[in-house]
């Protein structure tokens, strides 16, 4: 009987300890807001462009903390996916047609000499990256453009051109080698250039 | 004519993977020689029985996974494969012990893992494990050196498993599976009973020392670096060495874990294979040291007698994590200490 | 003799020098037309100053360095400017760039030069921008603008100038230092002047005897200028592999020579500094190897800037049917052109015309064995082998973090190959893809940003007028408050309460007549569109109704008629209101379309008229467009007029 009595104090003075280990642990180091959340911010685009139906990156990422899928972000693609997977501990799956699939990165130009100046598509604008008044031509900031298409359905005169980024001898690289041998009687083109 | 574009270095060496693989191919030949001066006709009809499957195989293999095959089959590797695995199975293994081993090393261990230079695991090895595995007795009778079978003998023990006359005769232990199981005998008492012993030990040698002859070759035409070879012989020469001079009686000498069996085969030919082995030069040190010490300890403590296939497999399981922690410093990355600005 | 270290790794490929070194340099004819590109250098595009039609001199500047990493370009001959417009760029992308077309004339004749006599006096701003306004750039590879590399912020004790040439094939440097030792050394001396007089380590290879005999005799006098003869291995004439070689030392990981007190400096960028310093010509000409088994004549030609490859093919005999492979630069690091049109720039050292199997051949290349051949080559100390897994793998981080921003791209590892595989092409792949990748993270970083910032102000907007409008209630509320405290007994309150009753009726009359029509025109709209929904609403609920109850769609069919009379009553009301007004939103809308439509027809002639050759023609269009364009405005505005006149008479009516 005492043996009983033994184990139970040991095992209860254990439990005190290891409870209050644990709980000295969760004060001493809380973590502040909700990592997860921000991490999977982090590596989404932050196109802004509402595509996977929520009105911003940080939304999707809240909304993906909560379990929705992850493939749901055209502009990030493969990619995105892949990053995501790797830090939800997911299976990567491919993109989900069904809210747009991957394309080559755009920018926004206003055709300015058909500009209005509705301020519509600077109200759009998810990142302010139109500048303009009333009645007074649009622009857009290229540098801060995510290519979100946002700002080409409210234009009541329809001058915004989404135009691909241009290469230049700057941003131009070489592009993988073709693969070996596997694929047989290949031209001579490996060394194809990248007008992507 | 139509100009290309491709990126430099427009030059080129002359190092090409089929050369490498001859130059491999041909620095076997002196210990493929010796061996079959002691041990008869056996090692060369499965050399060219396990040349022939290897190829057979490798081209099937690659017909099925649609590569080219020309293209691979010319690369070597397959050839060296094969010409490992005859050289470290025993004279007197018949021919489906032979296919066994290869259809393992090409199909599974190689294939299997996405071909030449994806294989994690040295394939000759893991065909070689695999036998040993399977076929223990097969694959521990070599034939004793007294006398060697003429080759219509080999010829037909090699296919019907016979030979007019009885086998026993000829087959032996090898020395080491000798000096492993001394049934409580010190290792002079086991000579002394065992009067084959010296005649193997003196064999064995002879084959290490034309292995060696062939692999100072290769180092000389700098088809490896020495990291890995040195590293290992001197991993197990100390260990034996050490183990020897506190129990002589028990641990052969240096020497001998040095000049018998397949030590080597497996230094200059095995341990040195690029794919499955570590990459930098410290990792192949650590790769080749890692390997010795396993030898001695199998030898000494396993069930096996020769202990270089499980050995390699359990180094090349632990390449990557070799690879992690020896990654060399780059340029620019040590604070070299100043050095003074020169003697004028 | 100073003591020769050695860098890790490196190959040596067959020199293949004699083709082209035997001959002295031959100054080549000025060609017809010069493309000067704005960008020969690494940092941001210079800035043209001149225009088409513009009569240049040689040596004039033609175009402005744009902030601190940049260069100026000058005109390497005398001629006219014929064009300012897109080239293609002397790059493996064979992309087009901004450039300078210049006719020449023939004349060649020289601007006005300022040469200085006396260097000693130059202090060392002057010398720095003597330096900066010659233009001048690393003439070695890289084309990294001089002058910034020359206002080190440390104090430099060694200064290294780089002759080794170690790529084969190229000759340039070699040449140079055999016919120009004096003024190479005199250059030196004005470097060595502007940086506080550092010890000076000229590396050559040993396979230049000639250049060292020559470097070793002009530097004869000057005790701390040092000739080291260095063993020939590809690639000793990379920086920093130079530096190691020269003086044991390592240039830290994502550092520069400066950090560790040395400054490196090709022969011909040395040479250049003495011309532009003492000589006061800018950097207009440079010595160009033209080599390979297609050139008949090859050798090394003192050519100007922007004369166009095909011309020098031309005067070295190249015979272009021979050549398979166009290489700028040398065979290990060169890039190949495909069009014979691309100029030379400040850093073109080689032309290489090589004939079919001279160079090694486009081959398909075998899977890697990990030999680790090139990690023995490699002169960064990297494992090229990883690297390529990684690249090959598309992992791009763990090939950063196996340090592939180290890799110098010399080829070594390829070179060396067993199974011939590209690998520097794979590492030029995964180092750009790391540079998009990075800077598309940065882009994000700077939408999340503002897309937070944005969110928040708007949320700051909202919360702001929630607050006025608390605000103004409260002051609404606090004034009545107030007025009754003021006056708790007023004479009558019932006459008071008529009082405020007739004022707001008065207030209430006012209002209407003066309501504006605009809000009248607001009301009938809505008026008309509410009807509109309720009629179509009855309209779905009959035909409900009428499927299932007979009676109650008797009623609403009632209902219908009796809101369909309503809503035509409302949307006549509403034209007939319109029309008062004099409104077309219509119309407004067409005419408005159309002034945009001329306006940019008239933009697009104006801009096409800069270009175009048929100026008369043009004009008239762009004449008969400012009319068609005027035509419209005024359309609109008397349209608009219309309709702000017609209520105000119609008031008055």
């Amino acid at each position: 009987m005492q043996t009983l009595y033994l184990a139970i104090v040991i095992l209860a003075l254990l439990a005190i300890v290891c409870g209050a280990i644990l709980g000295f642990a969760a004060i001493r180091f809380k973590v502040d807001g909700d990592p997860i959340v921000d991490q999977i911010d982090s590596l989404l685009p932050q196109t802004q462009c509402g595509q996977c139906g929520h009105p911003g990156c940080k939304p999707y990422a809240q909304a993906i903390a909560n379990g929705e899928a992850i493939n749901r972000c055209p502009p990030g693609g493969e990619t995105t996916i892949k990053a995501l997977a790797d830090l939800l501990d997911l299976e990567a799956i491919p993109l989900d047609a069904e809210h747009g699939s991957e394309a080559i990165r755009t920018i926004a130009y206003i055709r300015e000499d058909e500009c209005i100046g509705c301020t519509k598509c600077i109200q759009a604008c998810p990142v302010d990256a139109i500048l303009g008044a009333a009645k007074q031509m649009h622009t857009v900031i290229v540098d801060e453009c995510t290519g979100c298409d946002l700002c080409l359905e409210p234009c009541p005169v329809d001058c915004i051109d989404m135009l691909p980024v241009e290469v230049t001898s700057a941003s131009w690289h070489w592009q993988q080698p073709e693969q070996l041998i596997a694929t047989s009687n290949l031209p001579h083109s490996r060394g194809e250039s990248d007008h992507a | 004519m139509a100009l290309v574009n491709i990126s430099s270095p427009h030059h080129h060496g002359l190092s090409k993977t089929s050369r490498l693989m001859g130059w491999v191919l041909l620095a076997t030949l002196p210990g493929l020689a010796v061996q079959s001066y002691f041990y008869g006709y056996g090692t060369l009809i499965n050399l060219l029985w396990a040349s022939v499957l290897s190829l057979g195989f490798e081209a099937i293999v690659l017909g099925l996974r649609r590569r080219p095959i020309m293209p691979y089959l010319t690369d070597g590797s397959a050839l060296v494969t094969a010409f490992l695995l005859a050289l470290a199975l025993p004279p007197f293994s018949p021919w489906w012990l032979t296919l066994v081993a290869v259809l393992f090393s090409i199909v599974f261990a190689k294939h299997l893992y996405g071909g030449l230079g994806s294989n994690p695991f040295n394939p000759a090895m893991v065909g070689y494990a695999l036998c040993l595995i399977a076929f223990p007795v097969s694959m521990t009778q070599w034939a004793g050196t007294e006398a060697t079978l003429s080759f219509s003998q080999q010829w037909q023990w090699f296919w019907l498993e016979y030979i007019d006359g009885g086998i026993d005769a000829w087959t032996r232990a090898t020395p080491l599976d000798l000096m492993r199981h001394t049934k409580g005998l010190t290792l002079n008492e086991v000579a002394s009973t065992n009067p084959q012993l010296g005649l193997g030990l003196i064999a064995n040698m002879w084959v290490n020392v034309a292995y060696l002859l062939g692999g100072l070759f290769l180092l000389a035409i700098r088809a490896f670096t020495w990291h890995a070879p040195v590293a290992m012989l001197a991993g197990l020469g100390l260990c034996a060495g050490l183990f020897h001079m506190g129990e002589p009686d028990l641990y052969p000498s240096a020497s001998k874990h040095l000049l018998t069996g397949a030590t080597m085969l497996s230094a200059f030919f095995i341990v040195t294979d690029p794919v499955s082995g570590a990459t930098s030069r410290k990792g192949k040190l650590v790769f080749g040291a890692g390997v010795g010490i396993l030898v001695f300890i199998i030898r000494s403590y396993g069930s096996y007698p020769d202990a270089f296939a499980f050995a390699i497999l359990l180094m090349n399981l632990a390449a990557p994590l070799i690879d992690t922690y020896t990654k060399p410093k780059a340029y620019g990355h040590q604070p070299k200490k100043p050095h003074s600005q020169g003697d004028k | 003799m100073h003591k020769i270290w050695n860098f890790h790794g490196g190959v040596h490929p067959v020199e293949n020098k004699t083709q082209s070194n035997q001959l002295p340099i031959i100054v080549m004819p000025i060609p017809a037309q010069l493309t000067m590109h704005l960008s020969q250098h690494i940092g941001k595009v210079a800035k043209a100053i001149v225009e088409t039609g513009d009569y240049v001199l040689k040596g004039q500047l033609i175009a402005c360095a744009q902030g601190f990493v940049s260069a100026n370009v000058h005109a390497p001959s005398s001629g006219h400017v014929s064009a300012i417009a897109d080239r293609t760029l002397p790059h493996q992308s064979a992309l087009s760039g901004p450039c300078i077309v210049i006719d020449t004339d023939g004349k060649d004749q020289w601007a006005t030069l300022s040469p200085t006599a006396n260097p000693e006096s130059l202090s060392k701003p002057d010398l720095l921008n003597l330096i900066q306004a010659a233009g001048i750039t690393g003439m070695g590879g890289a084309g990294f603008p001089s002058a910034v590399k020359l206002q080190p912020k440390i104090n430099i004790h060694t200064l290294v100038i780089n002759g080794a040439e170690c790529e084969p094939y190229i000759t340039a440097d070699d040449r140079l230092m055999r016919e120009y030792a004096a003024q190479i050394i005199a250059g030196i001396q004005l470097v060595q002047q502007l940086i506080d007089q550092p010890h000076c380590l000229i590396g050559i290879e040993d396979n230049k005897p000639e250049a060292v005999a020559a470097l070793t005799y002009a530097a004869d006098q000057h005790t701390n200028i040092e000739v080291c003869v260095i063993p020939t291995k590809y690639p000793s004439g990379g920086e920093k592999q130079l530096i190691e070689i020269l003086t044991g030392k390592q240039v830290p990981h994502g550092g520069i020579p400066a950090d560790i007190g040395m400054v490196c400096q090709n022969v011909g960028t040395v040479k250049a500094i003495f011309d532009a310093i003492i000589l006061g010509r800018p950097l207009i000409n440079r010595i160009t190897t033209v080599t390979g088994k297609a050139a008949a004549n090859a050798g090394n030609y003192e050519v100007l800037l922007g004369t166009q490859v095909a011309d020098i093919l031309a005067f070295a005999k190249v015979d272009l049917a021979k050549t398979s492979r166009l290489v700028m630069g040398g065979p290990m690091m060169g890039f190949t052109i495909q069009d014979t049109h691309t100029p030379i720039i400040k850093s073109s050292n080689c032309i290489l015309a090589a004939a079919d199997l001279e160079l090694a051949p486009v081959a398909d290349h075998h899977a890697c064995i990990r030999c680790g051949q090139c990690e023995v080559a490699c002169p960064a100390q990297l494992l090229p082998q990883q690297l390529f897994w990684f690249a090959k793998a598309e992992e791009f981080e763990k090939a950063q973090d196996h340090n592939l921003s180290d890799c110098i791209e010399c080829g070594a590892c390829a070179w060396v190959c067993p199974s011939q595989i590209p690998l520097v092409q794979y590492y030029r792949y995964a180092k750009g893809r790391l540079k998009t990748i990075n800077s598309e993270a940065q882009l994000a970083e700077v939408s999340r940003l503002r897309f937070e910032n944005r969110e928040q102000r708007l949320v700051d907007e909202k919360l702001a007028k929630e607050e006025k409008r608390k605000a103004r209630a409260l002051t609404a509320a606090a004034a009545q408050a107030a007025k009754r405290a003021a006056n708790p007994s007023a004479e009558d309150p019932v006459a008071a309460a008529l009082a405020r009753v007739n004022l707001k009726k008065q207030a209430k009359t006012n209002a209407a007549t003066q309501k504006s029509t605009e809000d009248e025109y607001k009301e009938l709209k809505t008026a008309a569109a509410i009807t509109r929904t309720k009629l179509n609403k009855t309209r779905k609920a009959l035909t409900n109704a009428q499927a299932q109850d007979h009676e109650q769609a008797q009623a609403l069919q009632q209902t219908v008629i009796a809101l369909t009379t309503k809503a035509a009553a409302a949307a006549a009301e509403l034209h007939a209101y319109e029309a008062k007004l004099g409104l077309d939103p219509e119309k407004e809308k067409t005419l408005q379309l159309a002034v945009a439509k001329a306006n940019g027809v008239v933009r697009k002639l104006e801009k096409s008229l800069a270009t175009a050759e048929n100026l008369q023609q043009l004009e008239a269009e762009i004449f008969n467009a400012k009319a068609i364009h005027e035509a419209a405005g005024l359309a609109l505005e008397e349209h608009q007029a219309n309709a702000k006149e017609k209520p105000t008479s119609t008031q008055e009516s």
